[in-house]
């Protein structure tokens, strides 16, 4: 299947940008220590907003630390909470959307009720609310922004689990006299995962786009946590002097979105069978 | 549906952190003070009695009054709905406007230049934090260039004359003050932020105009069209954009409701007083009640959106009319 995919790669351009970006995001990730001596949370100096130099690639920030190493941190913080958020929705979502579809009657009009409840309100706006609910920090933006994205998963997965779940196989597993349980998580489960994977790789784009939007607004807790979002918002609070820091910390977030749905939209040709056969 | 928004939204004041009988005292705030305002705001009594209250006070308009500003809020919601209602409208008019162009340029030629700019444009526009764009726009539009006005709905020293009934003041500067240079102020001041506001559904819309037109001009009866002798251009505009057009039209419909949580950030940027930013104000001072109507207000609105844009399909397609529901 990888060998698969990689002989699609090597012929579907903007897959390949989506990959190239999305490697650059987490190599920066894992060699922040390499690449940089400075700690985001090492003061350098009390020149703020200074210009990049050869000892601080992208200058400092309003805060006196090297910019830079705000940023190859900021990746880790945004990939980590980008990461978390879209498992707690694949979980959450996927969870709600099998049982929904798996045991259909009133548990599936009620659990979709649910869903159709949640998805009754802008997204973003919902996760604002959480947010109140549940107080100002970054795990509080993983758990928002979590929750908000379930429904899509929940969806989806109910209309896998409702096809999967009216094939043959499944039928004779029933005839065997599986339990429900084993029959949901072995047999129905494992054949519903491959239109996630898109899912998946596209959440991960609006997740670390509505994480940032809501650090931005100031629902993000400690405004020293290296995040992106966090730094946009410290160069903003200043705008003559902090326009190149805005400018750094939107663009890395406009590469990484744009890596995962880059990359989304080629996993989704892929899988399509009409389209992989142009 | 709206039962379940109206509970939920009640519930939410329940839910926020902290006290507001606390918040509202401040320093006085003994035990006993505290049992008296909770009785005076009624917060002692049963959670059923308290929910029909508020229900039927909503749906008289009263929702109480603003912990912070301690101004009704129904008041302050008659100034900030219209100001986004205003920056949507404008917002998603661009929108389709660019977006459905675009798509169609795209279409007609696929794999030209005009393909490309269409799909980056569209593929940018859903991956770019628009609080970013707006920032940089407004850097190089408003600074540098010195084109439109930093933010703001209007120049209020220069206009100290303007106090409109409604909070359209676009409407009112042309119905009721019948002045074109105010109406030419406020549009100033709408365009950039609603331009900001219009990427993601431009992006959105011109991708789904594109994918939706290359498969109508790949259907039978635009080749019987063109076979018949029929010029280009009417082919794509009288005949494919008719039905292509169909799934994108009812999809603006549910595009408003983005435009609601975009609008936070937009008019955050742009000192916009509009809802989004009521409704972050709210958030970020705990403010309950502000917070509740807001919030049952949206829903509100999105769930009568949604209900508009099913009934679209039948009235926009002749087709669905008669086949009944799926």
């Amino acid at each position: 299947m990888i060998r698969d995919f990689l002989r699609f790669l090597r012929k579907h351009r903007p897959a390949q940008a989506g990959v190239f970006l999305i490697l650059l995001v987490i190599a920066a990730a894992v060699l922040a220590p390499v690449l940089t001596e400075y700690g985001p949370k090492d003061p350098v100096s009390y020149d703020f907003f200074a210009d990049p130099s050869a000892d601080h690639w992208l200058g400092l920030d309003g805060q006196g630390y090297d910019l830079f190493s705000r940023i190859v941190y900021g990746a880790r913080t945004t990939l980590r909470i980008a990461l978390l958020a879209t498992l707690l929705a694949l979980l959450l979502g996927g969870l709600l959307g099998a049982v929904a579809g798996y045991a259909g009657r009133w548990v599936d009009l009620a659990l979709m009720r649910v869903v159709d409840f949640m998805m009754s309100f802008p997204s973003f706006l919902l996760a604002v609310v959480m947010v109140a609910i549940l107080g100002k920090s970054l795990e509080n933006l993983v758990l928002a922004v979590g929750i908000v994205g379930a429904p899509l998963f929940a969806r989806q997965v109910r209309a896998e689990v409702l096809r999967v779940k009216a094939l043959e196989y499944v039928e004779s597993a029933r005839a065997l006299g599986y339990s429900h349980l084993r029959i949901l998580l072995r047999h129905v489960l494992p054949n519903c995962l491959t239109p996630l994977i898109v899912l998946a790789t596209l959440g991960m784009g609006s997740a670390i786009l509505d994480v940032a939007g809501l650090a931005f607004l100031g629902l993000g807790g400690d405004p020293f946590d290296p995040e992106w979002g966090l730094i946009l918002k410290a160069g903003w609070n200043s705008p003559s002097k902090g326009a190149f820091q805005v400018g750094v910390a939107g663009a890395c977030i406009l590469g990484t979105v744009l890596g995962f749905n880059l990359l989304g939209d080629g996993l989704r040709d892929w899988l399509d069978p009409r389209t992989r056969l142009k | 549906m709206l039962i379940a928004i109206s509970i939920a939204s009640f519930l939410l004041l329940h839910a926020l952190p902290g006290d507001p009988t606390a918040a509202l005292l401040g320093q006085q705030a003994t035990e006993e003070n505290m049992a008296a305002m909770r009785h005076e705001l009624g917060l002692d009594r049963p959670l059923p009695v308290q929910y029909a209250d508020f229900v039927s006070n909503a749906a008289t308009g009263d929702f109480g009054r603003s912990y912070f500003s301690n101004q009704e809020v129904s008041r302050e919601l008659q100034q900030k709905i219209p100001a986004t209602i205003e920056l949507a409208v404008a917002a998603m008019l661009l929108a389709s406007i660019m977006g459905i162009s675009l798509g169609i340029l795209a279409s007609v030629k696929p794999r030209s230049v005009w393909d490309f700019i269409c799909l980056f444009i569209a593929l940018t526009g859903v991956s770019m934090p628009i609080f970013w764009l707006g920032f940089m726009l407004q850097q190089l539009v408003a600074g540098d260039l010195g084109l439109v006005p930093f933010g703001g709905r209007f120049n209020e020293a220069g206009w100290q004359g303007f106090q409109p009934d409604t909070g359209f003041f676009i409407y009112e500067a042309i119905f009721t003050y019948r002045s074109p240079e105010l109406a030419l102020e406020l549009l100033h001041h709408l365009a950039l932020p609603a331009f900001v506001l219009a990427t993601v559904p431009m992006a959105l819309i011109a991708r789904m105009t594109r994918a939706s037109m290359l498969e109508v001009l790949d259907q039978d009866y635009i080749r019987t069209a063109r076979a018949k002798g029929v010029a280009p251009a009417p082919v794509v505009i009288r005949h494919a954009m008719r039905n292509a057009l169909i799934p994108v039209i009812t999809s603006i419909g549910t595009q408003f409701g983005y435009l609601l949580g975009g609008a936070v950030l937009t008019e955050t940027i742009f000192n916009w007083p509009g809802m989004g930013r009521y409704v972050v104000d709210a958030v970020i001072r705990l403010d309950g009640k502000p917070l509740q109507a807001s919030v049952l207000i949206i829903a509100t609105f999105f769930v009568l959106v949604n209900l508009f844009t099913d009934i679209s399909y039948s009235v926009i397609d002749p087709r669905l009319r008669h086949r009944g529901r799926e």
